[in-house]
C-alpha cells in the first residue's frame, strides 16, 4: 500500500500543555485508522495539526510527497484532506443540499460573468453540482430532507450530513472525529457499515472514536494516543494485547 | 415568485409615475428606490455573510463626493463619474475588508463605526476638496448620451432601472457558489473553511462587492439631489439604513425592500408625522422583535406564516399545533 501521509516528530504545546508530543504516524492509501486514547490524549489535537488548523511547535507533515507543514486550512482542504467534528458543525440556517453545494465549493468553478449574466439554474456547473449533490444524498438516505434547513434536522442526520458534506469534496483523506458519539448501540453498528462503504467508495478514512467495538471492528491498523504520545500502532489485536495500551485504559497491576 | 408575477410587477413599477402624477411623491418613490439598493447591500454584508457593519452611510457619501467632484471640479460625464464612483467606493471597502479580515465579529462593527466618524470628519474638513461645511453644491442632473434625466419622472426610470439591475445581481450572487460561501462564513467560519473556502478572502469579497453597490447609490443620489452635504452621512444615517435591512429580515432580498418601504415611505405620508419618525421606528422595530424576530420577511416572517396558515387550511392540524403554546 502506497503512502499517503506521513507526519514526523510532529509536536504541539499550549504554553506549559504538551498536547503532542514527537507523534510520528503514517497512513496508508485506503486503509481505515482507527486513533484511540483515553480523554485529553491529544487525539483532536492531532486532527487540527494534520489539517493545519494549528501550525505545529516542531515536527513535518508530508502529504502526497509534498511538505504541507503550516499551510491553511483552505488550502489542505483543496488538497484532499478533509474532516468532520466532535461537535458537528454544518451551516445551520441553510438547507441540506446547499450544505452539499458548500462542499464542493473547490470544485464548482462557474465564471463571476457567468453567475452575473445567467440565470442561477442556467449554469452549468451549478447543475452539475446540484445533480452530484442530490446523488450523494441519496446513497447517505438524506435526499427527501434536502430542502429543510440543516439546524432542524435531527441528531442522527446531522451527523450523516456532516459526512456527506465531507464526502462530496472528494477527499483523499477524510478525518472523522468520534461519527458515533452520542448513538445508541443499533446505530453504532449502522455507521461501522457507513463508514467501511465510504472508504471503499474513495477516501483513506482516519477516525476517532472512544467506542472500542466499532473502532476494532473497523480499522485495519490502529494507533494509541496517551499524554500526547504515541503508545502503540498495529493492527487491533496487536493494540489489544498491548501492555501500555492496556495499562493506558486500566491502569498498571499492583506487584 | 413566479415570471408571471415578476413581469405584472415590473409593468405595475413603470406605470407609477403616470398614475401618481404627483412630482412630490414620484420624489418619495425615487427616494425609496435608491434607499432599497443600499438596505440590499447591507443585506449582503450584514444578513448573508453575518458581518456587523454599521458604517454604510460612509461608503455612500464615498460614492457621492467622489462622483460631485469628478464631474463638478472635473468636467467627467455622468455615467463615467458614476461608475468610477461605484469602483472607488469597492475599493475602499476592499482595504477596510482587508484590514479587518482577522477581526471577530464585534470588533468590526466598532471599525465600521469608525470608519464612519472619520469620513465624516474627512467631509467635513477637507476644505479644499469636499468643500467643508458647505458641501459640493450644481452637481449636475444624470445625463446619459443626451437624455437628460431632469424631471422627477425621467429620474424615476433610471433609479427603477438601477433597482432592478441591483437586485438581479445581488440576487445572483446570493444564489451562486460565491453567496454560498458567504452563508457559510456566517453559520460557520471553521467548517467553512475547511470545505475550502478562503475566508478572509471571501470577507473582502464580500465587503468591496457591498460597497460598491453602496458607492453607486451614494452617486445616483447625489446627482438627483444635485448637492453633497457632509451631515447626509452620519452613523445615525448608518443605523436608519441598517434598520431598513432588519426590519425587512436579513437573509431576505424582497425583505429589504419592504423594509426600506416601510421606513422611507411610511414617515412621509403626513410631514407632521416625519416628527415622530423615530418614535415610530422604535416602536416598530420592538413591535417585529416580539413577532417576526428575524425580521418581516426573514426565517418565520410574514410569507412563511401566510404559507402556513394556507397549509393549515387544507391540512387543519398544523397550524393548531403551533399556535397552542
Amino acid at each position: 500500500m502506497a503512502e499517503l501521509l506521513r507526519a514526523e516528530k510532529l509536536s504541539r504545546h499550549f504554553g506549559g500543555v504538551k498536547a503532542l508530543t514527537n507523534v510520528n504516524l503514517t497512513v496508508n492509501e485506503g486503509e481505515i485508522l482507527g486513533v484511540i486514547g483515553p480523554n485529553g490524549a491529544g487525539k483532536s489535537t492531532l486532527f487540527n495539526v494534520l489539517t493545519g488548523f494549528y501550525k505545529p511547535s516542531d515536527g513535518k507533515i508530508h502529504y502526497k510527497n509534498r511538505d504541507i507543514t503550516g499551510r491553511p486550512v483552505f488550502e489542505t482542504a483543496k488538497s484532499g484532506i478533509t474532516r468532520t467534528f466532535q461537535n458537528i458543525r454544518l451551516f445551520d440556517q441553510v438547507s441540506v443540499l446547499q450544505n452539499m453545494l458548500v462542499g464542493m465549493h473547490t470544485q464548482l468553478r462557474p465564471k463571476f460573468t457567468e453567475i452575473l449574466f445567467k440565470k442561477p439554474d442556467a449554469i452549468p456547473e451549478e447543475i452539475r453540482g446540484r445533480k452530484d449533490a442530490e446523488e450523494v444524498l441519496d446513497s447517505f438516505g438524506l435526499l427527501d430532507v434536502a430542502h429543510i434547513t440543516a439546524g432542524n434536522l435531527p441528531y442522527g442526520k446531522k451527523r450523516r450530513l456532516e459526512i456527506a458534506r465531507a464526502f462530496i469534496s472528494k477527499p483523499s483523506l477524510l478525518l472523522l472525529d468520534e461519527p458515533s458519539a452520542g448513538m445508541n448501540p443499533s446505530e453504532t453498528v449502522e455507521m461501522m457499515k457507513f463508514i467501511k462503504d465510504i472508504r471503499d467508495k474513495g477516501p483513506t478514512v482516519v477516525v476517532i472514536e472512544h467506542n472500542m467495538k466499532l473502532i476494532m471492528g473497523i480499522s485495519d491498523r490502529v494507533a494509541v494516543l496517551n499524554f500526547g504520545e504515541k503508545i502503540a500502532d498495529g493492527t487491533p489485536a496487536e493494540v489489544q494485547a498491548n501492555h501500555e495500551v492496556i495499562e493506558a485504559y486500566l491502569g498498571k497491576e499492583e506487584e | 415568485m413566479k415570471n408571471k408575477y415578476k413581469i405584472l410587477l415590473f409593468m405595475f413599477a413603470l406605470l407609477i409615475p403616470p398614475i401618481i402624477r404627483n412630482e412630490y411623491y414620484v420624489r418619495i418613490v425615487n427616494i425609496f428606490y435608491m434607499y432599497s439598493v443600499v438596505a440590499l447591500s447591507i443585506n449582503l454584508i450584514v444578513g448573508f455573510c453575518g458581518q456587523l457593519d454599521m458604517g454604510r452611510a460612509a461608503f455612500m457619501g464615498l460614492g457621492a463626493y467622489c462622483s460631485a467632484i469628478l464631474t463638478v471640479k472635473m468636467g467627467l460625464p455622468f455615467i463615467a463619474a458614476f461608475l468610477i464612483s461605484g469602483a472607488f467606493s469597492g475599493l475602499i471597502g476592499a482595504v477596510l475588508g482587508f484590514l479587518c479580515r482577522k477581526s471577530a465579529f464585534d470588533y468590526l462593527t466598532l471599525v465600521t463605526i469608525g470608519f464612519n466618524a472619520i469620513c465624516q470628519i474627512v467631509f467635513l474638513n477637507w476644505i479644499p476638496v469636499t468643500g467643508g461645511v458647505m458641501g459640493i453644491s450644481r452637481v449636475p442632473q444624470p445625463n446619459i448620451f443626451g437624455f437628460h434625466f431632469d424631471t422627477n419622472t425621467r429620474f424615476y426610470y433610471l433609479a427603477l432601472f438601477f433597482l432592478a439591475a441591483s437586485f438581479i445581481a445581488m440576487h445572483r450572487i446570493c444564489n451562486s457558489r460565491m453567496g454560498r460561501a458567504f452563508e457559510a462564513i456566517r453559520d460557520d467560519s471553521i467548517a467553512a473553511e475547511y470545505s475550502g473556502i478562503n475566508v478572509q478572502l471571501y470577507k473582502i469579497l464580500n465587503f468591496a462587492i457591498g460597497s460598491v453597490f453602496t458607492g453607486l447609490t451614494g452617486a445616483l443620489f447625489v446627482h438627483y439631489t444635485q448637492y453633497a452635504s457632509p451631515f447626509n452621512y452620519t452613523l445615525d444615517e448608518s443605523i436608519y439604513q441598517l434598520q431598513m435591512a432588519i426590519l425587512g429580515g436579513l437573509g431576505s432580498l424582497a425583505g429589504s425592500l419592504v423594509g426600506t418601504f416601510i421606513l422611507v415611505v411610511l414617515p412621509e405620508i403626513s410631514r407632521s408625522f416625519y416628527e415622530y419618525r423615530l418614535l415610530f421606528v422604535g416602536i416598530l422595530m420592538v413591535v417585529m422583535m416580539l413577532y417576526f424576530p428575524n425580521g418581516l420577511l426573514g426565517k418565520e416572517g410574514v410569507g412563511e406564516r401566510l404559507i402556513a396558515v394556507r397549509l393549515g387550511m387544507l391540512g387543519g392540524k398544523n397550524s393548531r399545533k403551533d399556535s397552542g403554546g
